[in-house]
């Protein structure tokens, strides 16, 4: 009876043993997130991690330039290949907008169906980081107003998709003078409150583009942001004291030159 | 039958001496001992400073019978054997001119024997160390070029740009001002970082000189982004910046300590003629401006030229020629915290004496704190050079190379008992006021009056005495004529000066 017992004793713990086991393996489950080494992914890619909407206007262009061709930075997961490989794009709804004003295929840009469209949408050879292009169109509503064109990295059987924060990005389009996208706190500390007259006197100060990269040189040095508020505050110093100007009612030059009442243009001292 | 056992290791044995008997020995008996290359004569460690030094070693390498080839290297006391040093002399005796920069290095000799080719490798500690922490800097103007002296207690260094730099400032000496917060881009860190530069200016030239080597840390042209003619009137300073006026406008730089500015990218904008005549008390610069009779300032954070309010006395639209201006120092850690100004009125031809607050920290007041109408006839108002005395209201000045001294309260003039020499002329004239905060054992105070002499000049330091002038302490000599004089002082706190209105 002894011996009974043990061996059901024995039994029983070999029982809960095997039990066991199969407890602590069955809640060993492969982890289900992204496994890099599966296959090549693909997803939108900026310095400093944040992905902030692209601004593209065709005010610094030729008159007569009708498209262009708007690269965004892509990165690649899983490593270079030795040929060429396709991205693809979709576009989706940009939440900062209201309907009318998405950007439409078609319109405002090329759809990634077009055969031109498509290759630029290409991962060049070598690369783990490259950029692909987006056509955009000069429409004639984007004189008036600009829009917005929110892409979404699609997959295909190239690449597979990336980090799920950094699949999609958004694109401002216009014909319009924009906001740099990198004027941020920096810029309004040393150049003062942006407004497109504001902006308008910096381009003919600079002699060129004062565009997104532009302010973000003037961003990270002191030394050259003051340098060319200085050339700003002289411009304007120069136009307000013109008596043509004053004669006018054109100086002294306000953030709205169509209302007498706005704020005046001003350039801040601080340092 | 017998056998006869032959033993092995007897046979063996036997083999071996066979063996060696047929040896035959081929070595040469005659070995000599290897040459061995002593060199002597040179320290374990020599210190020099980086610019202007010589390094003279002459060592002794023996056997002296023997024809060796030398040469010298020096490489930075970190660098690993792999690293290439660099070779200073091909001689056996070394006698080169000091360029490096401030730090420790290796230096080594190397000795090798032209007939075995057997070498001598050593290596000594050399440290470059500056001797320029503390001492006198005179600008001075050599023909129509600057440069400046330094001395020490002990030393003269001599053109100091020219040896470290291999030229001199073009066009005669303007002025100097000194900041401890200049950038450099630090080679090695890959950084820009915070250094010591002493900023001087000639008519035809600017330039950032390193304070400890005399380096050109930035010249003219990198000075600015829109480099302006080459016309240089004047450098002062402000309460955390360096203002120089060139072609017509003042142009600043922020001497930041945390922020990097390298040039003066901050222009002044506006129409203004500002007078020779100025006063920078570590506070906003008191200025005037000719154009329109007007005292004013200067300011970083402003894009143009700075007036007062209207009051009365006005400081603004007087009427009146500046025909001096100087400060006074009345209390110690406030150094010219007043200034006084000699005032002509155009109209009348009547000169005034105004009081004025020596250290504006803004514009929002005016500075004139008083006004006396001087009497006709004093021979200040004729005057080639002018010093007020810091500490009490007499004006010391020269004419026709004779030293008076003006009492601004008695409007007594007295012939000083200390002359320039004969053959002397007197080119500089300042006073002086030396007072680091906690440090009062090293304060002084010197009348400083340059000559030019056939040789070059003299510098003389005068104490005064209950506004006397006095024989003087110390007497520096040079080449070409001084324009200013500065005691600087570098401290882990930062560097002290006299002052430098």
């Amino acid at each position: 009876m002894v011996k009974n017992i043990l061996t059901s004793v024995s039994a029983l713990m070999l029982l809960a043993g095997l039990s066991l086991s199969a407890f602590l393996l069955g809640s060993c489950s492969e982890d289900s997130g992204l496994v890099y080494a599966d296959r090549a992914r693909v997803q939108f890619y900026a310095d400093g991690g944040s992905l902030p909407d692209l601004s593209y206007s065709f005010v610094w262009g030729s008159s007569t330039r009708q498209r262009d061709t708007l690269y965004i930075p892509v990165r690649v997961l899983g490593g270079p290949a030795d040929y060429d490989r396709l991205a693809d794009l979709e576009q989706v709804f940009d939440s900062a907008a209201t309907e009318d004003a998405q950007a439409k295929a078609a319109v405002h840009y090329v759809p990634f169906s077009d055969e031109g469209a498509r290759k630029l949408l290409t991962v060049r050879a070598g690369h783990v980081t490259d950029s692909i292009g987006v056509i955009v169109l000069r429409d004639a509503s984007l004189k008036k107003a600009a829009v917005r064109l929110r892409l979404r990295i699609k997959e295909n059987s190239e690449f597979g998709v990336g980090e799920t924060a950094k699949l999609e990005r958004s694109a401002i389009i216009s014909d319009l003078l924009e906001k740099p996208s990198t004027w941020n706190r920096t810029t309004d500390y040393y150049l003062g409150t942006y407004s497109t007259v504001k902006h308008q006197l910096m381009i003919k100060v600079a002699g060129g583009k004062v565009d997104d990269e532009w302010i973000a040189k003037a961003n990270a040095s002191t030394s050259l942001i003051v340098y060319w508020r200085g050339k700003f505050e002289e411009a304007l110093e120069d136009f307000n004291n013109d008596p043509a100007n004053i004669a006018s009612g054109l100086a002294p030059l306000r953030e709205d030159a169509s209302n007498p009442n706005s704020k005046l243009v001003t350039f801040p001292t601080k340092l | 039958m017998r056998h006869t056992y032959i033993s092995l290791p007897a046979v063996l044995l036997a083999g071996l001496a066979l063996l060696s008997g047929c040896y035959s020995d081929d070595s040469n008996d005659n070995l000599s001992e290897p040459l061995k290359i002593e060199v002597s004569g040179i320290e374990p460690a020599y210190t020099v400073a980086p610019v202007g030094d010589r390094l003279k070693i002459n060592p002794v390498v023996s056997p002296a019978d023997r024809q060796y080839d030398c040469f010298w290297t020096v490489t930075p006391s970190t660098a690993t054997w792999g690293e290439i040093p660099d070779t200073i002399a091909r001689t056996e005796n070394l006698d080169v001119p000091v360029n490096l920069s401030l730090g420790s290095y290796k230096l080594r000799f190397c000795a090798k024997d032209r007939q075995t080719g057997v070498f001598s490798y050593t290596e000594y500690n050399l440290n470059v160390t500056t001797d320029m922490n503390e001492g006198w800097w005179v600008l001075k103007s050599e023909g129509d070029s600057t440069d400046l002296d330094f001395f020490t207690d002990k030393k003269q260094k001599s053109d100091i740009l020219l040896a470290a730099n291999g030229h001199r400032l073009a066009g005669t000496a303007v002025n100097l001002a000194q900041t401890d917060s200049y950038w450099d881009f630090n080679e090695g860190a890959k950084a820009d970082e915070r250094c010591s530069a002493v900023f001087v200016a000639s008519k035809n030239d600017l330039a950032a000189v390193d304070f400890f080597t005399g380096r050109i840390i930035r010249g003219f042209n990198d000075l600015f982004m829109d480099v302006p003619k080459r016309e240089v009137r004047d450098l002062f300073t402000g309460p955390s910046d360096i203002h120089v006026y060139v072609d017509g406008h003042v142009y600043t730089l922020y001497n930041s300590k945390y922020s990097v500015y390298k040039q003066f990218v901050i222009k002044v904008l506006g129409d203004y003629d500002l007078s020779s005549w100025r006063h920078c008390a570590q506070s906003l610069p008191l200025l005037y401006n000719r154009s329109n009779d007007s005292f004013c300032s200067v300011s970083r954070t402003s894009s143009g030229i700075d007036y007062f309010p209207n009051a009365a006395p006005s400081p603004n639209k007087t009427g009146m020629d500046l025909v001096f201006l100087g400060g006074m120092t009345t209390s110690t850690y406030t150094q010219g915290d007043v200034a006084l100004a000699i005032m002509k009125d155009r109209k009348t031809g009547k000169h005034y004496l105004y009081t004025l607050n020596g250290q504006p920290y803004s514009m929002g007041s005016s500075p004139i704190t008083g006004t006396a109408e001087m009497p006709d006839g004093l021979g200040l108002y004729s005057a080639d050079y002018s010093a007020l005395n810091q500490n009490s209201r007499i004006v010391y000045y020269t004419k026709d190379n004779r030293l008076y001294a003006c009492n601004l309260d008695s409007w007594t003039e007295t012939l000083q008992d200390v002359q320039p020499a004969a053959g002397e002329t007197v080119t500089y004239m300042e006073y002086l006021k030396y007072a680091p905060y906690g440090l009062d054992s090293s304060w002084f105070d010197y009348l400083a009056i340059a000559t030019s002499t056939a040789d070059g000049y003299k510098l003389y330091l005068h104490p005064v005495k209950a506004g006397k002038v006095m024989p003087a302490e110390r007497v520096l000599t040079g080449k070409g004529r001084v324009r200013r004089a500065c005691f600087m002082s570098y401290g882990s706190y930062g560097t002290d000066k006299t002052t430098l209105f």
